[in-house]
């Protein structure tokens, strides 16, 4: 058999003159029930592999529907990986250009969009120069302040093909944008029951964290502070307390100010952060976006390296043996 | 997902919800209730048909135009053209609190527009020249580009999308696609679906890369 060229997800190849696909596979050593194939921009039906012969200049790409290849420590939510602990949000950005440039210091794998938008001043809807499939999108329901409005926002996400994952945020009272215990609670479960990753977005509440979590939330998102105050983490404790009941990734959303905060979060054990007017507002927004991606890889370094003993007595760090006295 | 139904106008009630729902079995997660010349009684009960159906499939119902057939039979939402009522003024409309509006569009003009005017969601196209939009000229794959270059709302591709070049309208840049005729008028709907969605979400991997 002679051998040709094809294209083999982008790449030239060389392959036998009239091979099928089924004995491709295998020389790639690919399961055919693992992978979807396009032959020439069509969808080969599994039962037809062996049928389907390749030749000279065809285009070939197998597509594996799984995640993976993010390295030892990344980030799990809902078994898809994530490289970066910061999630990067895309609102209240003076234009896209600063929007686009901290997106280049930060280097997210997931940002954020809103489904509806809110304000008719200020908020960007437009993405210009931004390639969102380079990004894993996390839709929010923001905007929704029922259940059942949030369930339908977030039908609509993955309908027009945004992602699985949805931030839930039913917001409860407008003055403080805090979330509806309840209605959040509820639409966790209904989204959860058709199959969506929800990450919950939740006041700091023990309790609640831990009914989203019962209810299968992938993740919880306390917030540090209100939306917007980048107030920085107001209560550790419950962030540490979650953080010890909750079993899936707790990534704390909404009012960190500065990158310390962001390292304290991770110190004690969050995840991830999610970060938007921190950056948005910084008087340098991609030095801002960069500090916090630096932040949340130092805050998690510590976290795992595990911190020294708290001791009252002090208990001097150089050494004394040997020194006149 | 990203799988959109129109209904076609052919059809009664009883043909329309076996077409929907075979379309739902094939993936399928948005059905349009669209019917230009039936009898508003008779798209009300076909509506409250299609509301079970989407329920049990997790999908959303869309009706077109009929704002206020989409309160009555509990739709998820109300899909409208250019010469409709604009969205915020079907926003305030009692009864229709937490519901969805999507809007056509023809041009990126429309496209930039109905994000600022607050819709949820808006289709482009027609992307192919389709008889369901006679007379109207196709936008080509161009505009496609131009929309997936610049908005981060929900939207879909619409207008003679089917197999043949479904990869071709992903690749310039859609996220999702809706169809009429490729589906509603197959003769096998589900199995339609079930090539499209497939040959939809592949072709999104491949460009994902």
């Amino acid at each position: 058999m002679s051998q040709v060229t094809v294209t083999l997800n982008g790449k030239p190849r060389t392959v036998p003159d009239g091979v099928s696909l089924l004995e491709l596979l295998e020389q790639l050593d690919v399961q055919p029930s693992r992978v979807v194939v396009e032959h020439n921009r069509e969808i080969r039906r599994r039962d037809d592999f062996d049928k389907t012969q390749v030749h000279a200049g065809d285009e070939l790409e197998l597509v594996f529907f799984v995640g993976g290849g993010a390295g030892d420590d990344a980030l799990v939510v809902g078994g898809r990986s994530l490289r970066s602990r910061l999630i990067h949000g895309t609102g209240k950005f003076a234009s896209n250009e600063v929007l686009a440039r901290c997106l280049t210091a930060a280097q997210p794998d997931m940002i954020t969009v809103a489904i509806r938008r809110l304000n008719l001043e200020g908020g960007r809807s437009e993405l210009e120069g931004i390639d969102l499939r380079r990004y894993t999108l996390l839709p929010n329901t923001a905007g929704a302040t029922t259940a059942e409005g949030a369930v339908r926002l977030a039908r609509l996400a993955r309908a027009a093909g945004f992602s699985d994952f949805i931030k839930v945020e039913v917001v409860g009272d407008e003055d403080t944008l805090l979330p509806d215990p309840q209605a959040t609670l509820e639409a966790t479960r209904q989204l959860v029951k058709e199959g969506f990753i929800v990450m919950a977005y939740t006041s700091d509440d023990v309790v609640q964290a831990i009914r989203l979590y019962e209810a299968g939330a992938a993740a919880v998102m306390p917030g540090a502070a209100p939306i917007g105050t980048t107030l920085g983490l107001q209560n550790l404790l419950n962030l540490e307390l979650i953080v010890g009941k909750v079993k899936v990734p707790v990534i704390v959303d909404a009012g960190l100010g500065v990158p310390s905060e962001a390292a304290r979060c991770l110190e004690a054990g969050a995840a991830a952060v999610l970060v938007n007017t921190a950056i948005a507002r910084a008087q340098n927004p991609p030095e801002m976006a960069r500090a916090f991606a630096e932040a949340v890889v130092a805050g998690r370094r510590a976290f795992k390296a595990g911190r020294a003993h708290i001791g009252l007595k002090a208990v001097a760090s150089s050494p004394v043996e040997g020194l006149p006295v | 997902m990203r799988l959109y139904l129109i209904t076609g106008d052919r059809g009664d009630e009883v043909e329309t919800a076996r077409i929907v729902e075979a379309a739902l079995e094939g993936g399928a997660t948005v059905i349009q209730l669209r019917k230009k010349s039936m009898p508003m009684l008779e798209q009300y009960r076909l509506a409250l048909a299609l509301r079970i159906l989407t329920r049990e499939h997790e999908a959303l119902l869309i009706i077109n135009d009929h704002v206020d057939l989409a309160i009555a039979a509990d739709a998820d939402g109300v899909h409208l053209g250019q010469d409709d009522l604009p969205p915020d003024a079907v926003r305030a409309l009692p009864g229709f609190e937490g519901r969805l509006i999507g809007r056509s569009t023809h041009n990126l003009a429309q496209a930039q527009l109905t994000v600022h005017e607050g819709a949820d969601y808006f289709a482009v196209g027609p992307v192919y020249s389709t008889p369901t939009k006679e007379g109207r000229p196709a936008v080509g794959t161009a505009l496609v580009s131009r929309v997936a270059g610049i908005i981060d709302r929900p939207w879909v591709a619409v207008g003679g999308i089917e197999l043949d070049n479904v990869a071709t309208v992903v690749d310039a840049g859609a996220p999702a696609v809706a169809v009429v005729r490729a589906v509603y008028d197959a003769a096998d709907p589900a199995e339609a679906a079930r090539r499209l969605h497939e040959a939809l979400v592949t072709r999104l991997e491949v460009a994902r890369r």
